[in-house]
């Protein structure tokens, strides 16, 4: 008995369970194992401006790509927002897509998301395409343009989709810092 | 190595200065004095900044933010102007916030918090005299551009009052970005405010409406409102609507807005009355690509004045704002300059004391546009030209000053002289705008009623035909443009157009008040009864206008 509790303290304290996301129910879950011939990780957050904005923009890409099988991913890495708050952010502005929290920062890091939003493309073997903005819309917080002239994540998912390479393949995101959420 | 020497020491003074800051002790009073008068709870701005937990959560952001100066929010390159209410921190206090992140966001002892700062949950102002909201709500779609919508909020008033200062508010203050009121004693924004179906109207347009007696009101995010003094009171008459122009950014869900306004009066009639002059360029034409496109105007000052609030104003293209005066010795005085405009932060701005100039100074204004691919707020792809016009994606070019002449009897002598420069100015400007869309009807009839206003009648006469020709349902343009006949004594034709703004809008008094005069002054009495019935009906307010007018024409 004794030895089998140090056995599995030992377990605990040498070998622990990498981080993983986790879905609402608290079940991990893998985006990188992907039966999808794409998927997109999108990262928001509940009170990021920002990324409020593109909710409708997110909308619109779901309801043209997930026909196509892109899996649509909503990860929230800010450990104060539970599964309560993403259901009711989610409903309240309409986002598709499942949510994960990613508390640990394990798909932060893995893909090196930096801002909310900022989109990540997977392609069919779980390989990173695309990085970056949703549109050109913000250049930088205080330069916003009334309308974007470039939709990199569109371009990048029917790259995906087509097989080939997008170009760009990353891009720089404008929005609420992920680095203060650790 | 001297080099090295140098770098060394350098760095270390970066690293090493001071103690390790904590967040009770030495962020929470800058955090709270400069950051949460907007970021709390129902304030404008996202996120409260109340807490060591949420302020912690945007450290990093925080400190970059702070360090680009994008927070808090403050165009004006200081020291060329002084302004009430500037924002800003100090070189130092940015570096403590740099600092306290880099330290590992240190809480510290709880003694050390200040207490919470405590903001009125109502009127900042204290109790208004009068309270007028929106007439119904307003909702806002969830995506797409920024929206510019007006609404007509009526101030019921029972007799002429006198408004010394007006507190507004947004209701929903996170989608409100910037608010612009103004006067309108016409009734012409409550005739349009719902005719697309939702509350209020489209448009970047003020119409018939005017300042209120030569003052701002405005609100911006962050704004603290001006409680004003009974010296500088606006007549507010009765049947006046406030005109509230809402600069809106979607939010990613619709919202819903129903805005307030808080009036408090004075006592007594105000002594003294400032004027407003609006320099500018209505000729803007800046070719697709030019990267550095200055434009200029200039008004030389034929009496002494006190400036005691500008207002700069330009769209996307715009990159950079100077206005200075050339003072009579050859000096020059600095009144704004904003090195990297953003329509966004357009504000105006109080002085902290009025600015004298003299008799003889030269108010100049010299703006910079950016119409290159590399302007980031461009909003063409690829640039296209742009010239002047009231939508966003058009250019606009103005400065407004609010100007107190040092000797009241000197107010209608600024205004006349300025009015001259003013009425040139907008004839050129809305000829150019026929340039660029030969068919818009409002703009033929604009211009008409300048030609009017300057005494050319005939091309007023040939401007208002084009405007009907072009939208032949509008009843303004029918009224105004019987006005016109009327003068040359064409009166049937008059009467005709009047009848035609009836057939448009049966409800519209300035039509039945015309067609009425007209009708007495042919003989036609019994016809023209029912007319001054209508208008009585319709707007109360003009029946001791038509006893006038009648009295007059019956001598």
């Amino acid at each position: 008995m004794l030895v089998a509790i140090l056995a599995s303290l030992l377990l605990v304290g040498c070998r622990p369970d990498p981080p993983k996301a986790l879905d609402l129910a608290g079940n991990p879950v893998d985006p990188f194992v992907n039966r999808a011939p794409a998927a997109v990780l999108l990262f928001v957050q509940t009170d990021c401006p920002i990324s409020n904005r593109y909710a409708p923009t997110i909308a619109r890409l779901h309801a043209r790509f997930q026909p196509q099988g892109v899996a649509f991913y909503l990860v929230y890495p800010d450990r104060r927002e539970d599964a309560d708050a993403i259901r009711g952010h989610g409903q309240e502005y309409g986002l598709p897509g499942q949510a994960l929290r990613d508390v640990q920062h394990a798909l932060v890091k893995r893909v090196g998301a930096t801002v909310t939003p900022e989109a990540v493309v997977l392609g069919e073997r779980g390989n990173i395409v695309y990085r970056g903005r949703i549109d050109d819309r913000y250049m930088a917080l205080d330069q916003m343009r009334p309308q974007p002239t470039r939709n990199d994540l569109a371009n990048a998912l029917e790259a995906a989709l087509a097989g080939r390479p997008p170009d760009p393949s990353a891009t720089e995101a404008i929005g609420c810092f992920i680095a203060d959420l650790q | 190595m001297t080099r090295y020497w140098v770098f060394l020491v350098a760095a270390c003074f970066g690293c090493s200065g001071g103690e390790t800051p904590t967040f009770n002790r030495d962020i929470a009073p800058i955090v709270f004095h400069n950051c949460a008068p907007c970021h709390r709870p129902a304030g404008p701005a996202p996120f409260d900044l109340l807490s060591y937990e949420n302020v912690s959560a945007r450290a990093e952001q925080i400190a970059f933010v702070t360090e680009t100066r994008y927070m808090p929010p403050w165009k004006p390159k200081r020291s060329y102007g002084s302004f009430a209410g500037e924002r800003g921190l100090s070189a130092e206090q940015i570096a403590t916030i740099r600092r306290w992140v880099e330290r590992g966001k240190q809480e510290g002892q709880s003694a050390d918090l200040p207490p919470l700062p405590r903001w009125e949950s109502e009127w900042e102002l204290g109790q208004p005299d009068l309270i007028a909201s929106m007439t119904s709500a307003y909702t806002l779609r969830a995506d797409g551009p920024d929206i510019f919508r007006n609404f007509a909020i009526p101030l019921p008033v029972d007799s002429t009052r006198y408004v010394k200062a007006l507190e507004f508010r947004p209701g929903n203050a996170r989608i409100v970005h910037h608010a612009t009121m103004m006067i309108d004693r016409s009734g012409a924004a409550r005739r349009r405010d719902g005719r697309d179906g939702a509350p209020g109207f489209d448009g970047m347009s003020f119409g018939e409406a005017e300042d209120a007696d030569g003052h701002f009101l405005g609100w911006t995010q962050g704004k603290t409102p001006y409680p004003g003094s009974d010296s500088l009171a606006w007549r507010l008459d009765p049947g006046t609507d406030l005109l509230l122009q809402l600069h809106m950014l979607p939010t990613g869900k619709e919202e819903s807005i129903e805005a307030r306004v808080g009036l408090f009066f004075a006592d007594a009639p105000p002594k003294r009355r400032p004027a407003m002059l609006r320099l500018g360029r209505k000729d803007i034409d800046i070719p697709a690509g030019a990267s550095d496109h200055w434009i200029r105007d200039a008004y030389r000052l034929p009496v002494d004045v006190e400036v005691l609030t500008i207002y700069p104003h330009a769209h996307y293209l715009g990159r950079e704002i100077q206005a200075y005066a050339e003072l009579p010795n050859g000096e020059r005085e600095w009144l704004i300059w904003i090195e990297d405009w953003d329509f966004n932060w357009q504000d105006d701005y109080r002085f902290a004391a009025p600015v004298f100039l003299p008799a003889g100074a030269t108010l100049v204004m010299e703006y910079a546009y950016d119409n290159s691919a590399q302007n980031p707020r461009q909003p063409h792809d690829p640039p296209v030209r742009v010239r002047y016009g009231l939508h966003s994606t058009d250019e606009m070019g103005d400065l407004t000053l609010q100007i107190l002449p040092r000797r009241s009897e000197d107010l209608e002598r600024l205004r006349r002289d300025f009015y001259r420069k003013w009425l040139g100015q907008e004839i050129d400007g809305y000829k150019k705008l026929l340039e660029a869309d030969p068919q818009d009807w409002d703009t033929h009839h604009t211009l008409a009623m300048f030609y009017m206003r300057s005494g050319q009648r005939p091309l007023a006469l040939e401007h208002f035909e084009l405007a009907l020709e072009y939208n032949p349902d509008y009843p303004e343009a029918h009224v105004n443009f019987g006005i016109a006949l009327a003068q040359g004594r064409e009166w049937e034709q008059a009467v005709a157009h009047f009848e035609r703004a009836l057939q448009s809008n049966p409800d519209f008094a300035e039509a039945h008040f015309n067609l009425g005069l007209m009708l007495e002054m042919l003989g036609r009495s019994a016809e023209a009864k029912p007319h001054f019935d209508a208008v009585i009906r319709q707007r109360p307010d003009m029946a001791e206008a038509i006893q006038q007018r009648l009295a007059k024409l019956r001598r």
